[in-house]
């Protein structure tokens, strides 16, 4: 099998091949590409000069890449179709707010399929989203609704926060035989790390400790976990900094045993509050680490509103790494 | 229209078995359903039964074939074995999906049905994706999307065709045309006629869904054009619905008249293979209850298959 010799890493490796996140997302689809030639991109510009911000350029197998008309829903289809003949689909989205138009095969289809065939088909499929701001993208072009798909069972919901992880955790999606819905932050794409030239994955369910400390326990994905992570050094914050990098499967034991030691939970979660991702995290610890808490858990999410273009609201909109500080000092001087 | 399509004497047994299996196993769940020991809704396909049996005589095992809630048919006629659905319907884990997927999930890979849907029109994105895998791994085997005609209002039936077209992909979209969606009136859903939009597309042909020969020669000639030039083509079936959407019951609607004897497929066949001298009167009652007898032991193995056991709720999630 042609994914059966790739090595597994579960923490980052040090090494000074630095390259960006974006790269580290074209690495990771040029090399499943050449390694297996059941693997294709399917997507809207999937095949544009742009290459999805620059994660699609100058492919081997671009015969292998697909663009297609503005027909989300029906495209999400023909990706399913392809998986379950034995293909193995990467599905591409600019804008994570256009996936919406694929919500009846994503949560009828692709999610369900496993269970209602009993597994007698594999289902293949990786649905890459870019997610968040850019600059005054307003309301429709800005999401991130990663609690959406992490709601419905037979979804695995993965939001990487830097280019070792992103290349690690996309191989991992692509070798899966399960639905994988990967969502990177735009924002991401230019930071730069060190990431090995040969393909590994990355385990789905294992949390990182980012940054460790005593007195409160942050859990934060994808660029939250980068603006938390500056935030604790700027302001050299005495905290245990948790990155899921999968937001389903949960790595909750990694979670429970900082708040073990903390004894307080804040959740930063880049979407809207109600419903979401940080309930689910504070749901948890207060049902199975609540004897550990010494406080009430808390969350910091958007506003319960859509995102402005404005730039001053923006601002105001947005948690940024400042926010962030002041509201983890804020935690810090009542304990 | 029968008299003129030429058909051997095996053609002739062939369909009318598969036509008549295809209905006998519809009325026979007629009188069970209302014991509630299927509890699963039905989508009964009796009298429709020339549209998948005139398809699905040209295909292979391994040509896919996705189709939508009115399963029954479809599935038996790509090679399902009986007692597999039986079992599905009475919820026992012998049925094709263990019964986890129930009458409008039907599922037999070995058979090239990868799984169907119940949402009205999705499907037809599925078949189109099992092509585009066929081409690009250069697999010499079509695919076929089958859907009723109220998918074709949906937005997904106009993505699936143009992308089908655009990438010359090996794919027959069938549309079972029974004239009705759920209880609405053609006319009150689409504005024009069915062929008029894939015609633009792709080669399109039109056949007497309640006739068998008429679809077998229509569909013959579909698939030759899909296996030849591996590019898509389109054919609508125009059949009429008995029953209602849903359950058990003849449908009442005084928009939908049938002859029970012009529109019957089976009466059609029966008598065009009994005027040419293809098969006798006697034939035709061993091949009923050689089905009866099938049907029979399906039901036996379903009943004394065992129930899923709750404990295995949360498996293949």
């Amino acid at each position: 099998m042609p994914w059966s010799r790739i090595v597994q890493n579960d923490s980052r490796v040090d090494g000074d091949r630095i390259i960006s996140f974006k790269d580290a997302i074209r690495a990771a689809t040029d090399q499943a590409m050449v390694r297996d030639p059941r693997v294709f991109a399917i997507g809207l510009d999937a095949d544009d000069k742009f290459g999805v911000f620059g994660s699609m350029m100058n492919m081997t197998h671009p015969e292998r890449v697909i663009g297609t008309p503005i027909s989300e829903n029906a495209m999400t289809g023909v990706a399913l179709g392809a998986a379950l003949s034995g293909m193995r689909p990467i599905y591409i989205h600019l804008r994570v707010d256009f996936m919406m138009l694929s919500m009846d095969q994503i949560v009828n289809y692709i999610a369900k399929w496993r269970y209602m065939t009993q597994g007698q088909v594999k289902v293949p499929i990786v649905i890459r989203a870019v997610i968040g701001r850019g600059w005054g993208c307003g309301a429709q072009h800005s999401g991130t609704l990663h609690s959406f798909f992490a709601h419905v069972p037979g979804l695995k919901v993965v939001m990487p926060s830097n280019p070792y992880d992103v290349k690690g955790l996309l191989l991992a999606a692509v070798k899966d035989d399960w639905p994988v819905i990967f969502l990177e932050h735009r924002w991401l794409y230019k930071n730069t790390a060190h990431v090995p030239e040969e393909m590994y994955t990355i385990p789905f369910g294992k949390g990182e400790l980012i940054h460790k400390g005593n007195k409160l326990t942050v859990v934060a994905t994808s660029i939250a976990a980068i603006d938390a992570l500056n935030a604790c050094k700027q302001a050299k914050l005495d905290v245990d900094l948790i990155d899921p990098r999968t937001l389903k499967p949960l790595d909750e034991e990694i979670i429970l045993q900082s708040v073990k030691k903390t004894g307080r939970l804040l959740v930063i979660d880049y979407d809207f509050p109600f419903c979401g991702f940080a309930s689910e995290v504070c749901a948890m610890v207060a049902e199975k680490g609540f004897n550990y808490l010494k406080g009430p858990v808390q969350r910091m999410t958007f506003p319960e509103c859509s995102m402005p273009a404005s730039g001053i609201l923006e601002k105001a909109f947005y948690p940024s790494t400042e926010k962030i500080a002041s509201r983890i000092q804020e935690i810090l001087r009542q304990t | 229209m029968s008299a003129k399509i030429s058909i051997t004497r095996e053609q002739g047994r062939w369909s009318l078995e598969k036509l008549r299996t295809r209905r006998q196993f519809g009325e026979c769940i007629r009188p069970i359903y209302p014991t509630t020991v299927m509890v699963t809704p039905v989508h009964l396909h009796i009298r429709q039964e020339a549209v998948p049996v005139g398809v699905c005589a040209h295909l292979k095992p391994e040509d896919t074939l996705f189709f939508g809630h009115r399963t029954h048919g479809p599935a038996l006629a790509k090679g399902m074995e009986i007692k597999k659905l039986m079992a599905e319907l009475y919820g026992r884990t012998t049925g094709c999906a263990r019964s986890y997927g129930g009458s409008m999930h039907l599922v037999d890979p070995p058979n090239g049905m990868l799984g169907s849907s119940a949402i009205v029109g999705g499907g037809i994105a599925l078949g189109v994706g099992a092509a585009l895998a066929a081409k690009l791994r250069g697999e010499d085997r079509i695919s076929v999307s089958y859907f009723g005609d109220g998918a074709v209002d949906s937005g997904v039936f106009w993505e699936s065709i143009n992308f089908a077209a655009l990438k010359n992909l090996p794919v027959l979209f069938v549309c079972e045309n029974n004239a009705l969606s759920n209880v609405m009136r053609q006319h009150e859903h689409l504005f024009v006629d069915i062929s008029v939009v894939p015609e633009k597309f792709m080669p399109t042909f039109v056949a007497d869904g309640t006739d068998v020969l008429s679809v077998y020669s229509k569909a013959g000639e579909a698939i030759a054009y899909v296996r030849g030039k591996g590019k898509p083509a389109f054919i609508e079936c125009k059949t009429k619905r008995w029953m209602k959407h849903q359950g058990i019951e003849v449908d009442d609607l005084e928009c939908n008249p049938v002859d029970r004897q012009k529109d019957c497929p089976i009466v059609k066949l029966e008598r065009h293979l009994l005027d040419n001298g293809l098969i006798s009167q006697k034939e035709i009652e061993t091949i009923a209850s050689g089905i009866e007898s099938a049907i029979d032991e399906a039901i036996e193995f379903a009943k004394s298959s065992p129930f899923p056991n709750p404990e295995d709720l949360i498996r293949e999630v």
